[in-house]
């Protein structure tokens, strides 16, 4: 019995110092590890380095920069739970084909990516082919019969530009297929626009450059898909 | 005493931690996988009917955690899943070495003799798997991405063709968006620039592949067309099904049929659309079917249309009962064969939720249900990640 309970004492110490060695090298900054959670993907290194680039710009502290960003990433997640489209079980409500639409339009699907459901954008290069930054492959083209996205909440919207600033905005994001994937959220306002990019920032950067709009509904220091999707210079076309 | 009960705490406490482990690590049901060992065996593919190929979306494999199961289907009705790592749009063939598995960095034969090999280079989106029956040869087409290296428009498809003595490496130099096999050779649509679309042909020799054009398509009005079927062939002719992009909210269903000898090339507007997504077939990569004079197509509203090939005539020759009008999949998949059409069905209200049916294409009579028995339960326990059914096809 003695040997029994010493096993168990054993086993909980093992897992307790698995849980708190996660933790152990994060402690420079309030929120930082909680960030760093919502985002695993995202180095502390370069989470670091970007606080302190944001800073300098800014003239604001970095506790309050890590603050603005822990609350960007917790408003993300809160309105992902609110909306509740996505079974975290795996058990899928069906797909459904994203289909055709005009060039310079997107889509928002709900989507794991990088762990949290912050959603996922795509633009419409022609009204046959997808362009989006994934995870793997970074940004990409796919035929819009073969892109298959989660039932519930996905839509197709367009951007209220020129149509000359929407054929160049899909023609700059056409540019970016073969740069590789970046997972940082947080921070892609501030982070050049080109080089690795994820979905929201591809669709941000190519407004910002061709037509001066900012598709990013709260301004704040990271653009998420549902800041684009939800940005007030867009319009529904339908839902999918 | 109160040492003990702070012992019993500890332990139920420690209990808890590993059994919340074991639960959110415990991917799926492990009495519906196949092992390696059994799936290794000579004789594996004697009692399997059919063969459907699941994975997860690129999307999904951030840190490799995407994944794909080959699901086979037994005589009893039973499926039972093989894994492996994702493959957006993957896909089977069967040959003569049986069938060939394929995944984001292997290939596998698996059936006469199980063969295993490793990839050059990690692949994540799949575009067409196939078997060319006279030069014994397996291949399977990606859809790479971008090769700046080419050119302003360069883009690479990579290709591993072979069988059991071994797989070799080749490269078609576009971006495809369909393709199909007309007897020894693989047709492919191209469209590496807007609104410009290529027909070409590629020749695959045990050492070689060679690419050769055969014709641009004619497009005067500047349509953007996306693929609602493979290519399939006669011959006289190369058959393709395209949506054609009119305006949001209208889309026309065309065939496309190009002349082999003299590349004359003709359209039909089968119908219109409203919501085209919901028309985009189950599987676009396996929706058109020739067979004595008759050219199939199933789209997603579950309607078999049928165009004669002699009279040019077209029509909806019959409908799957209960098919969904909403565009909304439920790993739905098709296959023809020998003048059938099988067609992988869910349907929520059924004690067994996956079922194939079977249809006469030559009366519409639905012929054979096959109840699958295990696939629900094998689906609902992959956790964190979605899987959906980019092939199916009958292995009898």
């Amino acid at each position: 019995m003695k040997k029994l309970l010493l096993s168990g004492i054993l086993a909980f110490g093992l897992v307790c110092i698995h849980v708190s060695s996660t933790f152990a090298a994060i402690d420079q900054l309030p929120y930082l590890s909680d960030i760093l959670q919502m985002q695993p993907d995202v180095s502390e290194q370069e989470l670091l380095s970007n606080v302190e680039a944001i800073a300098k710009e800014t003239g604001k502290s970095k506790e309050e920069i890590v603050a603005q960003i822990y609350k960007e990433l917790k408003n993300d997640a809160e309105q992902a739970t609110i909306e509740h489209k996505y079974n975290l079980n795996g058990g899928s409500g069906g797909t459904v084909p994203v289909g055709s639409s005009s060039k310079g339009n997107f889509f928002y699907t709900d989507s794991q990516t990088a762990y949290l459901n912050h959603g996922h954008v795509g633009l419409y290069y022609a009204s046959n082919t997808i362009v989006e930054s994934v995870p793997g492959a970074g940004v990409r083209k796919i035929s819009t019969t073969s892109r298959l996205v989660d039932k519930g909440g996905a839509c197709v919207k367009s951007v209220s530009t020129s149509l000359t600033n929407r054929s160049a905005a899909a023609n700059w994001a056409y540019g970016e297929i073969g740069e590789s994937y970046s997972y940082n959220f947080a921070t892609n306002r501030l982070t050049g626009y080109n080089g690795a990019k994820n979905c929201s920032k591809l669709i941000w950067s190519a407004y910002k450059l061709h037509g001066n709009l900012d598709l990013d509904k709260n301004g704040g220091l990271g653009v998420y898909p549902r800041d684009v999707r939800d940005a007030s210079s867009t319009k529904l076309v339908r839902n999918i | 005493m109160k040492k003990y009960i702070f012992l019993l705490v500890v332990l139920i406490a420690v209990g808890g931690v590993l059994i919340y482990f074991i639960q959110e690590n415990k991917s799926v049901d492990t009495s519906t996988l196949i092992e390696k060992e059994k799936i290794g065996q000579k004789n594996f593919l004697k009692n399997k009917q059919a063969a459907i190929l699941f994975s997860s979306t690129i999307d999904q494999d951030a840190n490799n955690k995407g994944l794909s199961y080959a699901v086979f289907v037994d005589d009893t009705g039973a499926a039972t899943g093989y894994k492996m790592k994702s493959l957006e749009l993957g896909s089977m063939a069967k040959g003569k070495q049986g069938v060939l598995l394929v995944d984001k960095d292997k290939i596998r034969l698996v059936g006469t003799k199980y063969q295993e090999f490793n990839m050059e280079k990690e692949q994540h989106t799949g575009e067409r798997t196939g078997y060319l029956e006279n030069q014994n040869v397996y291949f399977s087409i990606f859809n790479t991405g971008v090769n700046k290296l080419s050119g302003e428009n360069g883009y690479d498809s990579n290709v591993l063709f072979g069988n059991k003595n071994g797989f070799k490496n080749g490269n078609i130099p576009h971006y495809i968006l369909t393709s199909g096999i007309d007897q020894n050779d693989i047709i492919i649509l191209t469209n590496d620039i807007e609104k410009k679309y290529d027909l070409k042909k590629v020749t695959i020799t045990k050492e070689l592949l060679k690419v050769k054009d055969i014709v641009e398509l004619k497009n005067e009005k500047s349509y953007d067309y996306a693929n609602l079927s493979q290519i399939v062939c006669d011959k006289d002719f190369y058959y393709v099904v395209l949506s054609e992009y009119v305006k949001d909210n209208s889309e026309n269903t065309v065939l496309l049929r190009i002349n082999k000898k003299t590349l004359e090339q003709e359209k039909f507007i089968l119908a219109t659309y409203k919501n085209g997504a919901a028309a985009v077939p189950y599987n676009p990569r396996n929706s058109a079917y020739l067979f004595q004079n008759t050219f199939y197509y199933l789209n997603g509203l579950g309607e078999v249309i049928t165009f004669n090939t002699t009279t040019n005539k077209y029509t909806i020759k019959f409908t799957i009962k209960g098919a969904r009008k909403d565009g909304v999949r439920r790993n739905e998949g098709t296959y023809f064969q020998d003048g059938k059409l099988y067609v992988m069905r869910y349907n929520d209200h059924k004690k067994t939720k996956y079922f194939i049916e079977e249809y006469s294409l030559d009366t519409g009579e639905k012929l054979k249900v096959i109840n699958i028995k295990g696939l629900d339960k094998l689906l609902s326990s992959v956790k964190k990640v979605t899987i959906h059914a980019y092939d199916f096809r009958m292995l009898k």
